[in-house]
């Protein structure tokens, strides 16, 4: 008989399997590329992955073009999406709640396919597919990212509170620099780190856009990995890009990933 | 008749996983076909003693026996106890036929029995008609009146309802109420009701549990709970009171406010700290002529012509007090006065005559109506502590400076009792300041100041005395100046 | 005591149902009252402001009109101009048949310099042709394989070709010129190809008539408005402030999804033609849909959409199990011991697909595991599991947590009150928890990129991703997103079309 209360009463053990699933397959294989950036093939201790990544100037000059990359997508994205979900969430502007659907659903047609279509409509239109090719492919896949969760919060907002300001004296400008913009900004973060942390490891976007002239850092990571001696120095990589992405998360404070959850 | 007793409650606590203790040693008898409310603030632990009667939380101590069987750690399924919950806890998925028939069916009885008992419980809790109605289309009250049905229909022994208007609007709550107590006379089972609201204790139950911080304050019926309240909590909680700190001179004799009264309560010692209690309800007013105050003869003399006037005021040898009204306010059927004595002591008082502000009033108490409640504690917190190294105590999980003279005789690392008066320990707005920082947890006035338990965050409790106005929940940093922290030997027990 | 009830009851009642209808019968005539008037006094203005207003619609329409016919009658006389970058001399076989320049393109070739060495996929190229003289394009025929040689390699070119003019990729192009061949490439420093400056032009007309119709608008409306009382001007003003505020927004939000429905109307439309490649518009067809479906699509593509099915099926209902029973344990846990587990649940998420995918790769090979399904499905589950968690317990924490506890009250074990009570309320995060988590594995790359192995397993992602370096897609892919992108709109529709109407509710 207490054994079935003890049963009921620690329902909490019903996570253990998930939390060694997750263990073995999350934790584990992030340490594992620690491990493998400090080996070389044999599997013996080294440090000459790292001092390669610091003589390798194509693999730095990559990595900062391609954080370069990443912060311009962002911001084109935040200047673009910000204005659209601020329309979309506000009172005034009467959209239709299938204009935010609308937006989220070209996220189901598979992303490369739309990049390929995208770098037919650069041909159709006669533009040079370079780099500006490729920040126009990134914004337009995750330009989603950034206008789903800002739109989120915003909707979420208390309008009294934009009526107690404008009550307070201040006007519409006003109102929106002081109290809708400061009020949105968890959703811009976890926007800033859903449009960022993709765009900094991205491989294939890049490649198909630019028909593999611009080269970024994930596609190196992916060169590197794939080839058999040279996973080592893969490692490297994704340590690299791992410790930025940390960085990134930290930013964005975890907030971010409850927005995602909710886009369905 | 073996055991007149339904559910008896042997000194049961209940330890949470943190170390706290949201019951602590509680011991209560319920007979057959009582109404017993658990009345208690937020947090007191009644929630968790109606939880342990029902089965969901197991007592960590003492056991629970229900018709003289040991249900302490019986699963809630295999009692024959049904609970009507705070938030009603209807099943949305289902319908309110189905709701009702939840247990009924889970018993397998027979569907045309089941029918008949579903109806015949949504008739007795008014409901007769919504069988088939989805549980989010009805109100608040049509929940509650379901969830009851639910309840019911399974003919428990006991049904325990854990603050179930409380969602409710005032109007709907006292119209639950009536209904309530005649379910409770037609079923003629027990019912055990656990509530914040004093009013509805004192107006359901046949006899009333106070409850505060995880303990039994007094068990009583409405009227003994309300008219003989045991301690501060209990006349503070219950009603409005005016709680006065006092020192019984001898049996039957006490003295407040600089005054000597009569009272009829024995059996405290001589010359002992008690606190008085008096109702508003229960102080007599009457105007005194502005001249007259000042006259020679004192004020005695000078208001008596006025007092032989009021035929409303009791004639004889009652002890009488002075002072000015501060505020009136028009309460319905009876005004309420603030008065305020030369001495500084304030006194709420009821009454159905208005007096306006700065009317100069007398006031006098029958000695029946004053209630002698013993001091919990008196003048000093006293905690145990431990001298450090680097010439200061270490007590309530916090390091304090003392004088040296204090620290004199004392070897660090030796055990020593700290006594801290009420009165010395400083209260700041922003905790930062504080050597401790804690919450005010609860409030007492005491006439003519306010008598604080300060709770620090680590859970230790503070007993501060003090004329600053703070409210409930308040952060408070604590200062405890040097000087005032008073050490002595441990006393050996 | 009942009937006393009853009685006060039905009193109630009555008088609360006395009381709504007097309420609805005032108010329905204030309303009536009230509109009356104001359509009587309004009645004139609005007859005014809507004539005008169906004039200015009127001029739009017939100025787009004209200048439309304008630049479609340009369009036909521009002439197209090829620059080359990088000419690479290719050696043709005996049996390819001579082509020559169209008439309508006019090629100068130019020495570009130095350019990136080809990447060869598998040694099997597509290239895109040709330029060929009309009525002959016959005599190459499609997929005809021609002998192209470079840096000693050999290689094997399939002859792609387009029928009507050739359509730069801003790839390899092959340019077959009297007796010679060449392979161009073509980089960004050398810019744009054959350019289809008309699309600028039509673009350039379009803002002008806006312009221009929008002037005369005004130019209109003040004269009309000039007639109009003071009173009338002013209402005008007002409507038109908060009108223009109210398109401004429209039209931002409209010509967002326009350039972000570009590609994928592009993609649609292209599905009802036959040609191989994408643009090139071969008349309408539905063989590409009759493909899909009777299974003549390319074999490489049925195994894709049988795998994506397949692995997005075992990796859905395995997270959602997995995730329900970890929500379940999670919303349980104590606040600690909660935020650990949360955080372990974030880090998938967190996690770019690129670093999940490496991640996993390394520990399969540490183990020594061959990559195929069954790795691609475990690392599906790992980064659907957490979205399934995130999906079911807002559900948790929003049910009445008495809710079990009454079930356990009314009797029922714990095992009946999880069945009975908690299950019927945890499922509707468990559906979109599984549809999130469907979605997540159909629509990934990277991960799978990573450890599919070398067995040549593909999904839907990686097949297209390698199509697309050969340099050309999978023409039943066309169909296949069209029929998805539709199928998915409809659902939405219809969710949304549901939560409006239980919010009217």
């Amino acid at each position: 008989m207490s054994k079935i209360l003890q049963i009921a009463s620690s329902r909490r053990t019903w996570a253990w399997p998930y939390v060694l699933f997750m263990l073995l397959f999350v934790v584990l294989p992030l340490l594992l590329v620690g491990v493998y950036a400090f080996t070389d093939i044999e599997g013996h201790f080294t440090l000459r992955n790292f001092a390669k990544f610091f003589t390798h100037s194509e693999a730095i000059q990559t990595f900062l073009y391609s954080l370069m990359i990443a912060v311009f997508n962002t911001a084109i994205c935040l200047l673009i999406g910000y204005p659209a979900a601020y329309f979309m969430a506000a009172e005034d502007f009467k959209t239709p709640k299938v204009m935010a659907m609308l937006f989220i659903l070209p996220m189901w047609i598979n992303f490369l396919l739309r990049t390929v279509a995208t770098v037919e409509l650069f041909n159709i239109f006669g533009l040079p597919l370079g780099e500006g090719a490729l920040l126009f492919g990134l914004c337009y896949d995750y330009l989603p990212f950034m206008i789903y969760p800002i739109y989120n919060t915003l909707q979420k907002m208390d309008t009294s509170l934009v009526e107690a300001a404008q009550d307070l004296g201040a006007n519409r400008w006003v109102c929106f620099w002081k109290v809708i913009v400061p009020l949105s900004m968890p959703g811009v973060y976890s926007g800033i780190v859903m449009v960022f942390m993709p765009t900094v490891s991205t491989f294939a976007i890049a490649e198909l856009l630019t028909h593999n002239n611009i080269k970024l850092f994930g596609s190196l990571i992916q060169d590197y990995i794939t080839t058999t001696d040279l996973l080592n120095y893969g490692a490297v990589l994704s340590l690299v890009l791992l410790i930025i992405i940390g960085l990134t998360s930290f930013f964005g404070d975890n907030s971010s990933e409850t927005e995602k959850g909710g886009m369905i | 008749m073996k055991n007149e007793f339904i559910i008896e409650v042997n000194h049961v606590s209940k330890q949470f996983e943190d170390g706290k203790y949201a019951l602590d040693d509680v011991s209560l008898q319920v007979k057959k076909g009582e109404f017993v409310t658990i009345l208690g603030p937020s947090g007191c632990g009644k929630t968790t003693l109606l939880r342990c009667i029902a089965g969901f939380q197991v007592a960590s101590s003492g056991d629970i026996l229900l018709k003289g069987e040991d249900v302490t750690k019986t699963p809630p399924y295999r009692r024959p106890v049904n609970t009507v919950f705070q938030k009603y806890a209807l099943f949305p998925h289902l319908n309110v036929f189905n709701n009702v028939a939840f247990g009924l069916k889970l018993k397998k009885e027979a569907p045309d029995v089941i029918k008949k008992k579903v109806r015949r419980a949504l008739k007795m809790a008014n409901m007769t008609g919504y069988e088939e109605r989805k549980v989010d289309t009805l109100s608040g009250g049509q929940q509650q009146r379901v969830a009851i049905a639910r309840a019911i229909v399974n003919e428990p022994e006991v049904l325990l309802l854990d603050e179930p208007l409380s969602a409710l609007d005032l109007k709907m709550r006292h119209d639950m109420q009536i209904e309530l107590k005649e379910l409770h006379e037609k079923l003629g089972i027990t019912f055990i009701y656990v509530t914040h609201d004093q009013e509805e204790a004192l107006t359901l139950s046949d006899r009333v549990v106070v409850m505060n911080e995880g303990r039994i304050k007094q068990i009583g019926t409405p009227t003994d709970i309300y008219n003989e309240p045991q301690n501060c909590f209990v006349a503070d909680f219950i009603g409005e009171s005016n709680i006065l700190s006092g020192r019984m001179i001898r049996d039957k004799r006490v003295e407040f406010i600089g005054q000597q009264f009569d009272c009829i309560d024995t059996g405290f010692g001589e010359d002992v700290p008690v606190d008085v209690v008096i109702r508003p309800e229960d102080i007599y007013l009457w105007k005194v002529q502005g001249d007259n105050v000042l006259s020679d003869k004192g004020p005695d003399a000078a208001s008596q012509a006025d007092l032989d006037k009021e035929d409303r005021v009791p004639k004889g040898k009652f002890t009488k007090w002075y002072g000015t009204v501060q505020s009136c306010i028009f309460k319905g059927v009876h005004y309420e006065m603030r008065v305020l004595t030369p001495d500084g002591f304030e006194f709420l008082i009821q009454d159905y005559h208005e007096f306006l502000p700065g009317t100069e009033v007398g006031m006098l108490v029958k000695p029946e109506d004053i209630q002698i409640v013993k001091k919990e504690h008196y003048l000093y917190n006293y905690f145990e502590g431990e001298v450090t190294k680097n010439g200061k105590v270490r007590f309530i999980d916090a390091e304090w400076e003392v004088t040296e003279q204090q620290l004199a005789g004392f070897e660090p690392g030796e055990r020593v009792q700290v006594r801290v008066p009420f009165r010395n320990i400083d209260l700041q707005d922003y905790e930062e300041e504080g050597t401790l920082s804690g919450e005010v947890h609860f409030i007492l006035y005491k006439g003519n100041h306010y008598h604080l338990t300060i709770r620090t965050d680590e859970g230790h409790d503070l007993y501060v005395d003090t004329n600053d106005v703070w409210d409930d929940g308040d952060r408070v940093g604590i200062v405890i100046k040097p000087e005032d922290i008073l050490i002595g030997k441990l006393p050996n027990d | 005591m009942i009937d006393r009830y009853a009685k006060r009851n039905n009193r109630a009642e009555r008088l609360r149902n006395n009381r709504a209808e007097r309420l609805r019968n005032n108010r329905a005539e204030r309303l009536r009252n009230n509109r009356a008037e104001r359509l009587r006094n309004n009645r004139a203005e609005r007859l005014r402001i809507k004539t005008a207003s169906l004039k200015e619609y009127r001029l739009i329409l017939s100025v787009l009109c004209i200048l439309y016919s304008v630049f479609s009658f340009a369009q036909s006389n521009l002439t197209y101009t090829l620059r080359m970058a990088a000419t690479d001399e290719v050696e043709l076989l005996d049996n390819f048949p001579a082509v020559y320049e169209t008439e309508k393109v006019n090629i100068r070739l130019y020495d570009g310099g130095k350019y990136e060495p080809l990447r060869y996929d598998e040694g099997r190229d597509t290239v895109d042709f040709i330029f060929a003289h009309p009525g002959e394009e016959d005599l190459t025929a499609w997929g005809d394989s021609v002998f192209c040689y470079h840096e000693s390699d050999e290689v094997v070119w399939t002859v792609w070709r387009s029928k009507k003019e050739p359509k730069n990729r801003n790839q390899r192009v092959l340019v077959a010129n009297g007796r010679n061949a060449f392979v161009q490439y073509l980089h960004k420093e050398t810019g744009s190809s054959r350019s289809q400056g008309w699309i600028w032009w039509v673009f350039a007309g379009l803002l002008f008539a806006a312009g221009a119709a929008y002037a005369c608008l005004v130019v209109l409306q003040r004269r009309k408005e000039r007639e109009l009382s003071s009173v009338e001007q002013e209402t005008l003003r007002r409507k038109r402030m908060g009108k223009r505020r109210h398109y401004g927004a429209q039209l931002y939000l409209w010509l967002l999804l326009l350039v972000l429905y570009a590609p994928i109307a592009l993609i649609a439309v292209f599905s009802f033609t036959k040609s191989k490649v994408l643009g090139n518009w071969t008349g309408f067809s539905l063989d590409l849909y009759a493909n899909l479906f009777t299974g003549q699509a390319d074999a490489g593509l049925n195994s894709a959409i049988w795998y994506t099915v397949v692995i997005a099926l075992v990796a859905a209902v395995s997270s959602t199990l997995l995730g329900t029973l970890a929500a379940i344990g999670i919303y349980n846990m104590r606040a600690r011991q909660r935020k650990v587990v949360s955080f372990l649940n974030s880090v998938p998420m967190i996690n770019p697909d690129i670093i999940t995918g490496i991640s996993l790769f390394l520990l399969f090979v540490a183990l020594g595991m061959s990559q195929g399904l069954a790795t691609v499905c475990i690392a599906h589950v790992v980064f659907c599991t957490p979205y399934v968690v995130l999906s079911v317990l807002p559900r948790l924490s929003r049910m009445n947590p008495n809710t079990y506890e009454a079930a356990l009250d009314l009797g029922a074990t714990p095992a009946q009150a999880l069945r009975m009570v908690m299950l019927p309320e945890l499922w509707p995060g468990m559906i979109s928890g599984f549809i999130l988590a469907l979605t997540l594995s159909v629509d990934d790359f990277g991960v799978t990129f990573f450890t599919k192995g070398s067995g040549g397993l593909e999904t839907l992602s990686t097949f297209i991703y390698s199509d697309a370096r050969k340099g050309g897609l999978t023409p039943e892919l066309r169909p296949l997103f069209t029929i998805i992108l539709l199928v998915m709109l409809t659902v939405l529709v219809y969710i949304n079309i549901r939560a409006a109407k239980e919010e009217k509710k």
